[in-house]
């Protein structure tokens, strides 16, 4: 019994010991943050993708409290609506931010092409684009490893298989960019939208001469410029061989896509 | 008798040497009708055109310029008409901007002496009356570029920065690691008088207190005897085999063999008073210097066994592919390398043209270039037990799978220069290199 | 348009042509001959054991690989194989079989497959299976059927009885130590084929001579220092088998020299501690699995020397 007694107070004591130690440890090295830290971390999506410019969400919520505002700061994954909370966490106003969405400049679908390679062996996108290509492939669109399904931290990216191109899940895509850093032929377009005008996007990154791409796929841009003559609004340039359209200026009307004799003009909800 | 020779440590990877070429006399291709040739065939930046369809050219004249220091000359194998100026297939089917030259019947016949008299790189000068200037001069206009593969310029190689310390050594590089490649065992055995001279002016060319060592593998021996024989009156050259060790023609390997020094991560060679040239180069100088000929050609090991052309063959510059390799020769092959198998770059097909870094071109069954599925990694340690850089290629492959950026860099991953022993040794099959250079893009980007 | 059938991949384009099935086939062939020591001395039985706790093995790994992994064909690196049959090296042969079969379920199930399949674990799976065996069938595991005896005797092993019975040192018999015997698991009898195995395995570079030759100098060193003898050291109990067969696993040893080093001295003394001072006649299954343990420390802490780094004095 005796012995009993002396292991529950020696137990004890040493329980209450660490306790001791921890509760001053604690108290002692405890870092003042501010609570607002917490609240604007809740808001964050917490994938720590980095869009943001930031090592992670928690760095972005210190630098928000930090400089007391969102001048500069943005995180794709909470949205406008995030942001305008983050905002009202700070106390400040917030202007109006448009959401941002992904599009594949590219629509190298294994149908389209006339040339498609042999990628079984190849780990990734980077390094198949330093790897030799077949005559006629074309070496300025999609290179088919799905770096940019990887890199997504937002499950908006998913691989079709049968196409061997990624497919963009609008609704879950932030803009974030992580995609189009990933991308090493820069095919990932990053462009604000708002839910009143479809996007229009020339889904082909080609610059050789026309006739050299449409040998190698048979979406491609041609460079024909029909889509520059049909636009009233004078959104759509051609430089080295590609068309590309200026969001500024394009209603979303689609009339250019409908004059493009490769349909390599594709309007967002045909797109999706 | 068994010497023991010296080599870069216990690093590496010996594979089969598989050098069927070997020994087979240097054959001559007939000039060929037309010519592609390619305006970014050295390191940097690339050349700029100065013809123009329908211009009319000699054989050996310039057709681009260097735009810069880190930039080299290009003149044509051959005489013709300029067909085009534009882009051009090339042999990794990613397209260059280039010159096509169409040969005319008329030069066909020309006396190669004769062209050689009116050549623009000429010098006219006795040999012991130039000057280092005068070499490095020769050596720019004749658009000379280091011919193991890496196509540095060889005079900005020749003329290092200013605040460099003092070169003590040029080393020559005849390791030729590579297996299957024969082609610098084939100048060495049959040019090794031509060789000698050619290292006597690159030593000239870098200043009177520079020696030479010349690292060549054990398993020549007939290129070390040649080039003994041809060094003996020279007191500054010393040939030096090497145990036979894969990879000992890298220069940081290739410096640690022959003089014991470790060039550090990032550094130049000079930095530890060491300039590394090619065997090769240094042919190329002679032919520059003495006979005023520019770079048109080079010694190239084609493996196609059972076709026509099998060897060590000279190639004007700018040969199509499709002239050397007949498309019978592709039935029952995998792969089409250019370069060696080890560190060469595999091609999609007969296409494009040859360049001055061509080395090699191998057709490769797929019992000699097995290509596998990879496995799990069992963490057997052999890519870190092989890895001549001293990195953990197992680690920095799963990194970069994984997109971590700041680990690859801390892990030193931009010190890899992909040559391939981990993925050689890898039981489980996995494509380690591959994954190094995703992961080098990523600690590369911003 | 690729119908020529040409591939382009990264270089390089050769490739050893050891494989991780290669080098599994050449560790069961080194394994052999010790496996042939416990059949002679054994009998029948441990040809049963080992059939049993391969047959577990190999079918765990298809069932959880196949249906809980989604991966097909993971049989065919021989790992659970090999896997099998070193369980069985450690077993006795008069062990029950269904006991030698759920050590083989438990070995690849939890040793293994539990961690992610090949390459993946932390802990060698053979040593995971024996000790959970050891710790949940203390008595059947400790029963060590003595050397060609038709009638099923038993006894203790070299160790246990020189814990349990103050069994005299000068009284044993070296040699027939080394021909295997004596009482022991099936597997860890034959010295002498155990050595030629392990000879095997170096001259194949299959293995590295670091971590057996380091483990077995601590153990010897260790016994020198405590005037135990040296020889019983390193012939008794499972320590031969440990040292070159067990530790040197791949996927649970560490990568580099330094790294072997350490780990191979370290196993060395935790066995020869718990030998001499702990509760258990044996260690050296602990000592690995400690070790297994501390293999990712040893991985961060000891690096590869890198190339022109100026070395630290």
């Amino acid at each position: 019994m005796e012995q009993q007694y002396l292991a529950m107070t020696v137990l004890g004591a040493a329980g209450f010991a660490a306790g001791l130690i921890l509760y001053i440890v604690a108290k002692k090295f405890n870092v003042k943050e501010d609570a607002r830290i917490g609240q604007i971390e809740e808001i964050l999506p917490g994938a720590n993708c980095g869009a943001c410019g930031r090592k992670g969400c928690h760095d972005f919520a210190v630098e928000c409290c930090r400089t007391g505002s969102i001048a500069g700061l943005t995180c794709p994954g909470a949205g406008p609506e995030g942001m305008a909370r983050i905002a009202g966490v700070l106390g400040i106003d917030s202007a109006a931010q448009k959401p941002k969405k992904a599009y594949v400049r590219c629509n190298g679908t294994c149908a389209n092409r006339l040339v498609t390679r042999n990628l079984d062996s190849i780990p990734s996108c980077v390094a198949a684009k330093s790897l030799a290509m077949p005559e006629g492939y074309c070496t300025w669109g999609c290179l088919g490893k799905g770096d940019c399904v990887k890199a997504c931290n937002f499950n908006a990216m998913a691989w079709d298989t049968e196409n061997g191109m990624p497919v963009i899940n609008a609704d879950n895509c932030v803009g974030c960019g992580a995609c189009a850093t990933a991308c090493p032929q820069n095919l990932i377009l990053i462009r604000e939208v708002d839910a009143a005008t479809p996007v229009v996007v020339v889904k082909c990154s080609n610059r050789d001469k026309g006739a050299a791409a449409r040998k190698m796929c048979t979406a491609a841009c041609i460079g024909c410029g029909k889509c520059t003559r049909t636009c009233r609004f004078g959104a759509i340039k051609v430089t080295d061989n590609v068309a590309s359209i200026d969001p500024a200026l394009c209603t979303g009307c689609g009339e250019c896509a409908a004059v493009c004799p490769t349909h390599a003009i594709h309007l967002s909800n045909t797109d999706l | 008798m068994t010497t023991y020779h010296h080599t870069f440590g216990r690093k590496g990877i010996h594979p089969p040497e598989n050098k069927h070429t070997a020994g087979m006399p240097i054959t001559a291709l007939p000039l060929p009708r037309r010519v592609e040739l390619s305006l970014s065939q050295s390191l940097g930046r690339p050349a700029r055109a100065i013809v123009k369809a329908g211009d009319h050219v000699c054989r050996f004249y310039l057709v681009g310029e260097a735009t810069g220091p880190v930039s080299a000359n290009l003149h044509t194998p051959i005489s013709g008409t300029v067909k085009s100026v534009g882009r051009i297939e090339t042999a990794d089917g990613h397209g260059a901007d280039g010159i096509v030259i169409e040969a005319d019947d008329i030069d066909h016949a020309a006396d190669l002496q004769a062209m050689c008299d009116e050549s623009p790189v000429r010098s006219g000068h006795a040999l012991d009356s130039l000057t280092p200037d005068e070499i490095i001069d020769i050596v720019r206009r004749a658009g000379i570029v280091g011919l193991g593969g890496a196509t540095f310029p060889t005079a900005t190689k020749l003329t290092p920065p200013p605040g460099s310390p003092q070169c003590e050594f040029l080393l020559i590089n005849a390791a030729e690691c590579e297996p299957y490649l024969t082609c610098d065992d084939a100048i060495m055995r049959a040019m090794a008088e031509e060789i000698a001279t050619g290292i006597e002016l690159l030593l000239k060319a870098l200043g009177s207190n520079v020696h030479c060592l010349v690292g060549i593998e054990e398993n020549k021996p007939q290129a070390i005897k040649a080039l003994e024989q041809a060094c003996r009156p020279r007191k500054k050259i010393r040939i030096i085999p090497l145990r036979t060790r894969y990879p000992q023609g890298a220069e940081k390997m290739l410096t640690k063999a022959l003089t014991g020094r470790e060039i550090a991560s990032g550094a130049l060679p000079i930095s530890q008073g060491v300039i590394i040239q090619n065997v090769a180069t240094a042919l190329a100088v002679y032919h520059a210097v003495v006979w005023g000929k520019p770079l048109v050609e080079r010694v190239m090991t084609i493996y196609n066994p059972g076709e026509r052309l099998h060897g060590n063959v000279i190639v004007p510059i700018g040969t199509p592919l499709k002239s050397l390799l007949p498309e019978s020769s592709l039935e029952g092959k995998q792969k089409i390398i250019n370069g060696g198998p080890m560190m060469g770059r595999a091609i999609a097909g007969i296409q494009g043209a040859t360049t001055k870094g061509m080395s090699g071109l191998l057709l490769l069954t797929p019992e000699e270039a097995p290509v596998a599925d990879s496995t799990p990694c069992v963490r057997c340690g052999r890519c870190v037990e092989v890895c001549p850089i001293g990195l953990e290629p197992y680690l920095l492959a799963r990194l970069s799978e994984l997109g971590r950026k700041e680990e690859l860099e801390q892990r030193h991953v931009l010190d890899c220069m992909e040559c391939g022993c981990c993925s050689y040794s890898c039981i489980a099959r996995r494509r380690l290199v591959d994954w190094i250079r995703t992961g080098k893009a990523l600690a590369r980007r911003k | 348009m690729e119908s020529n059938g040409i591939i382009v991949t990264g270089s390089p384009h050769i490739v050893t042509r050891r494989s991780t099935r290669t080098v599994m086939l050449n560790v069961i062939i080194a394994l052999l001959p010790a496996f042939a020591c416990g059949v002679w001395f054994f009998g029948w039985r441990s040809l049963a054991v080992a059939a049993v706790s391969i047959i577990a093995c190999m079918a765990t790994e298809y069932i959880c690989g196949r249906y809980m992994l989604g991966r097909r064909g993971s049989l065919r690196d021989c790992t659970a194989l090999l896997t099998g049959l070193l369980l069985a090296m450690t077993l006795p042969s008069s062990l029950p079989l269904p006991m030698a079969f759920v050590g083989g379920v438990f070995a690849i199930g939890v040793g293994k497959m539990a961690f992610g399949g090949t390459g993946q674990n932390i802990f060698n799976p053979a040593l995971v299976g024996r000790v959970f065996l050891l710790i949940s069938f203390p008595v059947e595991m400790t029963t060590w059927p003595l050397p060609l005896s038709p009638d099923g005797l038993t006894g203790a092993t070299v160790l246990s009885a020189m814990r349990e019975s103050g069994l005299d040192a000068s009284s044993i018999d070296l040699a027939q130590m080394a021909i295997g015997n004596m009482g022991g698991s099936l597997g860890e009898v034959g010295a002498i084929a155990l050595i030629l195995g392990g000879i095997y395995l170096v001259i194949k570079k299959i293995i590295r001579l670091i971590i057996p030759v380091s483990i077995l100098a601590t153990a010897a060193v260790a016994a020198l220092l405590t005037g135990n003898d040296i020889a019983i050291e390193l012939l008794s109990g499972g320590l031969l088998l440990g040292a070159i067969f067990m530790a040197t696993d791949y996927v649970t040893s560490p990568m580099t020299s330094k790294g072997m080093l350490v780990y191979g001295i370290l196993i060395g003394l935790i066995t020869f501690v718990i030998r001499h001072y702990g509760s258990y006649p044996e260690g050296i299954s602990f000592a690995i699995l400690i070790m297994n343990g501390c293999t990712p420390l040893i991985n961060k802490l000891m690096r590869p020397h890198l190339f022109g780094e100026r070395r630290k004095k």
